[in-house]
């Protein structure tokens, strides 16, 4: 039974800014449930609610409605040590690597921060150098310092710290949109094989919707914070429901081959 | 999988790839600036004079400056006292010198405590934010409020029956100035508390006091050193203010603001050695640092346009 209960669940969440004069609805009832082993986009322009559902999914933010569901428990509204195990878990991969890096810190504290936080059992450099290996930099990238690698090696980095606690479900914020698009596709690849290797379940953010179709098995679509269109990836693109999802795909450039193979 | 790209983009580790970096380290790239600014070598070496003139000059320059000489009291500068002596007879260079100690060592300690205290507390306000930073700012806005010359004589006059204990001295002087550092640390966490890595650390587990001070703190640290400097700058002024004012160390003990406050009561007698050499000497450590800080700031903000 307990395969049966969504990993990740968001059950009716709405979520509303409030600046001095008026208030952003940035989610509006959303429910969406990711099954274990699940390869899920949610795609959407900028301003669709797709970071605030990241944010919200993680327990960074609390719903102003609605709540978080992890395995049937609710984590939405918990205090943050009641989270721990919930955090060993669930982890995230932000947009941009050079912001989502602490400057300051050696790769090594960088990659030793969550292990140590969240009380992580083994050793501690072993299990550094073994991240590092997981997402190929060498072992001697860890004396350095952020600012000392590309922007793909940072996103790397990134990628092997929320891996550090070996968690099970992968929340991807727009991974790859703040990197040059000749790196984009090692990262990609690099998500894929780690999905596959260590049996993630993968959230994958995104506006673009041909690198969605690369990589997830069902999409969800978000339009202006409401849940217009879920379902399998492929079914989405061959006959989409919604007008915005076929605006969407209008958007994604193709090659001429492509559209052939597609029909 | 894309061994080959990958292997590729490995290449910028190697030594002739990796360590061409245009900015080296973020202290080294700070350190060039700032050796750059004549202002602030100049601050640096007046700085470092003084220090060698009032911990070494000592050893060098020998008087006695514990037990009074009547017999040698208000001579005027001569081969015997080379800047002549004060009231109860002290060699006023070599005084200037035991002084100076006692001056540099109370501006590097409140600078020290107040900077601790004030960038802990702005942290903490500026990243708990809502009612607490309310609530702990409004402080700061009452103590800012309370009129500054009229603490400072209220200082003076109460705690000073006969020479107050040096710490006491401190504690009251990081007390008046831990203010400064609570706001800007308090504003900077703001801008910090909302950039990515802070979300990371939480989602990583981490709790408040690991973000506040393995985070926050440590990306304040330019405004935080900067702020330092002019600290010490402030603290040996306010030190000489208030002891002019009255506030006085026991008796054996020597500072800056005690030799100008005593030999000014001197000075229509045209006792002028009495007065100028202390006062030279504040002004000299206190623009010297205010240089140094100046050119720390300047450092620090190239610093971040190159990144």
């Amino acid at each position: 039974m307990s395969s049966l209960v969504p990993v990740l669940e968001a059950r009716g969440v709405s979520k509303s800014y409030r600046s001095r004069h008026r208030s952003v609805q940035a989610l509006d009832g959303v429910s969406l449930a990711v099954p274990a082993g699940a390869t899920l986009g949610v795609v959407g322009e900028s301003g669709s609610g797709k970071s605030t559902l990241a944010r919200l999914l993680l327990a960074l933010d609390q719903p102003t409605e609605g709540t978080v569901l992890y395995r049937g428990a609710q984590v939405s509204g918990r205090r943050e040590r009641e989270l721990v195990e919930f955090r060993r878990r669930v982890q995230i991969v932000f947009q941009d690597p050079m912001s989502s890096l602490d400057p300051r810190m050696r790769v090594y504290d960088l990659l030793a921060e969550p292990l140590r936080a969240l009380a992580v059992p083994g050793d501690q450099g072993e299990r550094v150098a073994e991240l590092l290996a997981s997402v190929e930099l060498p072992a001697d990238a860890a004396r350095r310092y952020p600012h000392q690698f590309s922007g793909g090696q940072r996103q790397r980095i990134a990628i092997a710290r929320a891996l550090g606690p070996s968690p099970e479900v992968l929340v991807a914020d727009e991974p790859v949109s703040a990197l040059d698009v000749s790196v984009r596709a090692q990262i990609l690849n690099l998500l894929a094989s780690l999905v596959r290797d260590f049996n993630l379940t993968l959230v994958f953010i995104s506006h673009d919707m041909a690198v969605v179709r690369h990589l997830c098995r069902s999409v969800a679509v978000l339009y202006r914070g409401h849940l217009v269109e879920t379902g399998p990836t492929h079914q989405i693109y061959r006959s989409p429901q919604h007008e915005y999802t076929r605006e969407l795909l209008a958007a994604v450039p193709r090659v001429r081959t492509e559209r052939v193979r597609a029909h | 999988m894309a061994t080959l790209p990958v292997a590729a983009e490995l290449q910028e580790l190697a030594p002739e790839g990796g360590e061409v970096y245009k900015q080296g380290s973020v202290a080294q790239l700070v350190l060039r600036t700032f050796t750059k600014n004549k202002l602030a070598v100049a601050g640096v070496a007046i700085v470092v004079f003084m220090v060698l003139f009032c911990f070494v000059g000592p050893l060098v320059y020998h008087t006695d400056q514990v037990y009074t000489n009547i017999m040698d009291s208000n001579e005027a500068p001569s081969g015997a006292h080379l800047l002549g002596t004060d009231n109860n007879g002290y060699d006023i260079l070599g005084r200037l010198m035991v002084g100076g100690q006692s001056s540099i060592e109370i501006g590097l300690a409140v600078a020290a405590m107040a900077t601790c205290f004030g960038v802990v507390y702005g942290a903490v306000s500026g990243y708990f934010g809502k009612i607490v930073d309310v609530v702990m700012m409004r402080i700061v806005d009452i103590l800012l409020a309370v009129p500054i010359v009229f603490l400072f004589i209220f200082v003076a006059t109460t705690l000073t029956p006969n020479g107050s204990p040096l710490w006491v001295l401190i504690v009251v002087l990081a007390g008046l100035s831990w203010l400064g550092p609570a706001r800007l640390v308090r504003g900077e966490t703001l801008s910090l508390r909302t950039r990515e890595y802070v979300s990371a650390v939480k989602v990583m587990g981490g709790r408040s006091r690991r973000v506040v001070f393995r985070h926050i703190i440590p990306n304040a640290i330019g405004t935080i050193v900067v702020n330092a400097t002019f600290q010490v700058a402030d603290a040996i002024l306010v030190l000489a203010i208030l002891q002019f004012l009255g506030f006085s160390l026991p008796p054996p003990t020597a500072t800056w603001g005690q030799m100008l406050s005593q030999g000014s009561s001197f000075l229509s007698d045209g006792y002028w050695w009495q007065v100028y050499p202390a006062l030279v000497a504040i002004i000299l450590v206190v623009v010297a640092f205010n240089f140094i800080g100046d050119a720390l700031r300047d450092s620090f903000e190239v610093r971040l346009q190159e990144r």
